[in-house]
């Protein structure tokens, strides 16, 4: 919880501070926008179990498998 | 502005990447594979990255021009896209390293997002200030840490029992030799980042001599501490403890008094590996910007914290992570740099039939 919170208002404190430089590139605008978005989204997964981690995993369980199986080997 | 550095400042910016992170859990799985001879591995490992380096420079001296996207081309796209994976993959690694470490170690009440936040904001910060400040602040750092690893063996010569390291050749050391070598070669050739920034270095004619010598230097500073885990903790204690070098700097008693030096060498240990992630949060802007995608720098501090939300959301538990740096990026490193290494060559030669 206190991950979210903090992320939160780190967030809006840089939007608040670089509003106006943000706003003069509409490209960048574009962007900054988003993945501060994005950011926000993918910090309530630290509240709400959503399995990311299965990604890694499923690498450790077939990269990682062959790299055992060459050191093994 | 174009951030330039000098070719010094390249060979202490390499020397630093190479061994500040592979020196925090690499060590045990190298010691699990090839034993008491495991401080050889990186002699093994030595040549084959400053081949690669030649390769890819080969007698070309003007890098500027291979990597410039004044023309965005497919092959600078691939290029940018393939570094931009490498990167993200090395700093949530590294990233995820850190905090575990200081977790176990020195805060084990902290909750693991509040490290995660407080330390991506230093990260951004540093990041943001750009890779002349990136690289003055390795300069001093780099300086002071690697005079302790010169040091250390001074330091713990009352510990170092040379019976720890033999015998050297035993039934089957060149093949666990070479088995240790695939998983530490991805770990140095994250080096070849370093292709991508030879065309902010000043005098360019000296970069060759300049990556020669971080090289050198990065192998040789990780040389000595695989080394003195060896000989001071033996080959037994080397492969089951998580962070052998902590165990070894520990080990240093001189006289009474001065016993508790591994939290000075942890402090001096810490900015180093800093500016090694912040370089590869630098390069993720500038990769970016390569792909037209931003111009700014204010993109650093959403991606920043992105990242360190995803080191924390990836990794479930510390044994994932561990999976992840000793098996997976074995391969997936190597992977990647051999793409990144071809897709380089493709450019330069390009360029020059341009």
């Amino acid at each position: 919880m206190s991950g979210v919170v903090l992320i939160v208002i780190i967030l809006l404190i840089f939007l608040m501070i670089q509003h106006r430089n943000i706003k003069k590139n509409k490209r960048d605008k574009k962007w900054v926008y988003g993945l501060s978005i994005c950011t926000f989204g993918l910090s309530i997964c630290l509240i709400v179990p959503i399995p990311l981690d299965r990604v890694i995993l499923l690498m450790n369980e077939t990269v990682g498998a062959f790299t055992n199986w060459v050191v093994a080997g | 502005m174009k951030q330039i550095i000098s070719p010094m400042q390249l060979a202490f910016l390499i020397s630093n990447f190479m061994f500040t992170a592979a020196l925090i859990t690499l060590p045990q799985v190298l010691t699990q594979i090839s034993k008491q001879y495991t401080w050889l591995v990186p002699i093994i490992v030595y040549p084959v990255i400053l081949l690669l380096f030649y390769l890819a420079m080969g007698k070309s001296q003007n890098f500027r021009h291979i990597l410039s996207t004044d023309r965005l081309t497919i092959t600078h796209k691939i290029f940018n896209i393939l570094l931009l994976i490498f990167l993200i993959l090395i700093y949530i690694r590294d990233l995820r390293a850190f905090i575990d470490f200081i977790k176990s170690y020195y805060l084990p009440e902290t909750p693991i997002d509040v490290l995660t936040i407080v330390l991506s904001l230093t990260l951004v910060y540093v990041a943001s200030s750009g890779l002349e400040t990136i690289a003055r602040i390795t300069v001093i750092q780099t300086v002071v840490l690697g005079a302790i690893v010169l040091l250390l063996p001074i330091l713990l010569l009352n510990e170092i029992d040379l019976r720890n390291l033999t015998p050297i050749v035993t039934t089957g050391t060149v093949t666990n030799m070479a088995k240790s070598s695939y998983l530490l070669f991805p770990w140095m050739g994250e080096a070849l980042l370093f292709l991508f920034l030879l065309g902010n270095i000043s005098m360019e004619n000296k970069s060759k001599r300049a990556i020669t010598i971080g090289i050198s230097l990065g192998m040789l500073f990780f040389t000595i501490l695989l080394l003195l885990n060896l000989a001071v903790l033996g080959e037994f204690i080397a492969s089951l403890a998580t962070y052998p070098n902590i165990f070894m700097i520990q080990e240093i008693h001189l006289t009474d008094f001065l016993d508790r030096l591994d939290m000075v060498i942890v402090i001096l240990w810490a900015p180093c590996l800093f500016c090694r992630v912040a370089l590869v949060l630098y390069c993720i802007h500038k990769a970016l910007s390569n792909l037209r995608i931003v111009q700014t720098n204010l993109i650093i501090a959403p991606i920043g914290l992105l990242l360190g939300i995803l080191a924390i959301l990836l990794f479930k538990k510390n044994t994932d992570h561990m999976q992840f740096s000793f098996f997976t990026w074995g391969t997936l490193g190597i992977a990647l740099e051999i793409m990144i290494l071809g897709v380089f060559l493709i450019l330069k030669f390009k360029r020059r039939t341009a």
